[in-house]
């Protein structure tokens, strides 16, 4: 994939239906994954999935190569699913005011419910309770912590994909992991009550 | 102490229950998908203006703008009242002082 990848790139800037398909097709589980660890929701993470290879595809002219391709993917895809977490929490936040003008309020919860649907059986609630730890983190941490576990990503491709040196991915992820242990630790304390 | 140990296993069990998972796959036909959506993209003037009309904040705007103007109103009929009690007040006694000047100059 990596040899044709000028090639790839050439035809996609030049509007080949084609060669996005094929984007689409090398690249969509990885992203679909960053996604939804992130969103947390298979439909929410279906939607914005389309919304990173549509903006792939606009934005692909002023690509330049600098940095690898799924590297420049990562990137639109981490920022799309912030942009939609974000969006999420303001919606919820300002959902008494929705209720005025007759809007459904959608059913919001803290429990942890969000089943990721790669997660071993014997590990599903625990992984569970670890995506409504990770949902009140950072987002810098949280992201750090998602690529690493769940996309399998290094801490040298997670720097090029947070634009950020491999000293402070290693400081993101000490930080990570104690704030979910913090949070973890809150969480069983608050169950046994 | 038990207690203690017990919920720092489940902690660490936590922090690795991502371990040996496998990629989450999208849902069969997303170029399918992506394609339609992409060409259904285009929405006319109506629409993104109704879309911008219903949001919630700017229908609270609209609604204390409409108040603000009501309170305007309000507040500056009631001080034309107020100038017109006065006026009235003034004509009557202009009135009475003349009434008595001719009283008091009067034929002879």
């Amino acid at each position: 994939m990596n040899q044709g990848q000028p090639e790839l790139i050439e035809r996609l800037q030049h509007g080949d239906e084609s060669a996005f398909r094929q984007l689409v097709d090398d690249h969509e589980v990885m992203i679909y994954n960053t996604v939804i660890g992130i969103v947390q929701n298979e439909d929410d993470a279906d939607d914005v999935t389309q919304d990173v290879f549509i903006q792939a595809y606009r934005s692909i002219r002023y690509f330049r190569g600098e940095a690898k391709l799924s590297t420049w993917l990562y990137r639109i895809a981490v920022s799309k699913a912030l942009d939609h977490v974000k969006k999420k929490k303001r919606k919820k936040r300002f959902s008494f005011l929705q209720g005025w003008f007759g809007v459904v309020k959608e059913e919001s919860s803290n429990i942890p419910d969000f089943h990721h649907p790669g997660i071993v059986l014997e590990n599903k609630e625990k992984a569970s309770e670890l995506f409504a730890a990770l949902d009140q983190l950072p987002d810098n941490q949280r992201i750090a912590f998602t690529l690493h576990k769940l996309e399998g990503l290094n801490h040298q491709e997670i720097a090029q994909v947070l634009n950020i040196t491999l000293n402070a991915v290693e400081a993101l992820m000490g930080r990570a992991k104690g704030n979910l242990k913090k949070k973890l630790q809150e969480y069983y304390l608050q169950k046994d009550k | 102490m038990g207690t203690n140990e017990h919920n720092n296993k489940k902690i660490d069990d936590a922090i690795n229950s991502f371990d040996g998972a496998q990629k989450a796959s999208p849902r069969p036909f997303l170029f399918t998908r992506l394609s339609a959506r992409m060409y259904n993209a285009g929405e006319s003037s109506w629409e993104k203006a109704g879309r911008v009309i219903a949001r919630p904040a700017v229908v609270i705007a609209g609604l204390l703008l409409i108040l603000a103007i009501n309170a305007m109103v309000l507040f500056s009929n009631n001080k034309k009242i107020d100038t017109t009690d006065q006026a009235y007040t003034t004509d009557a006694y202009n009135t009475t002082v003349a009434t008595l000047y001719n009283f008091e100059n009067g034929e002879q």
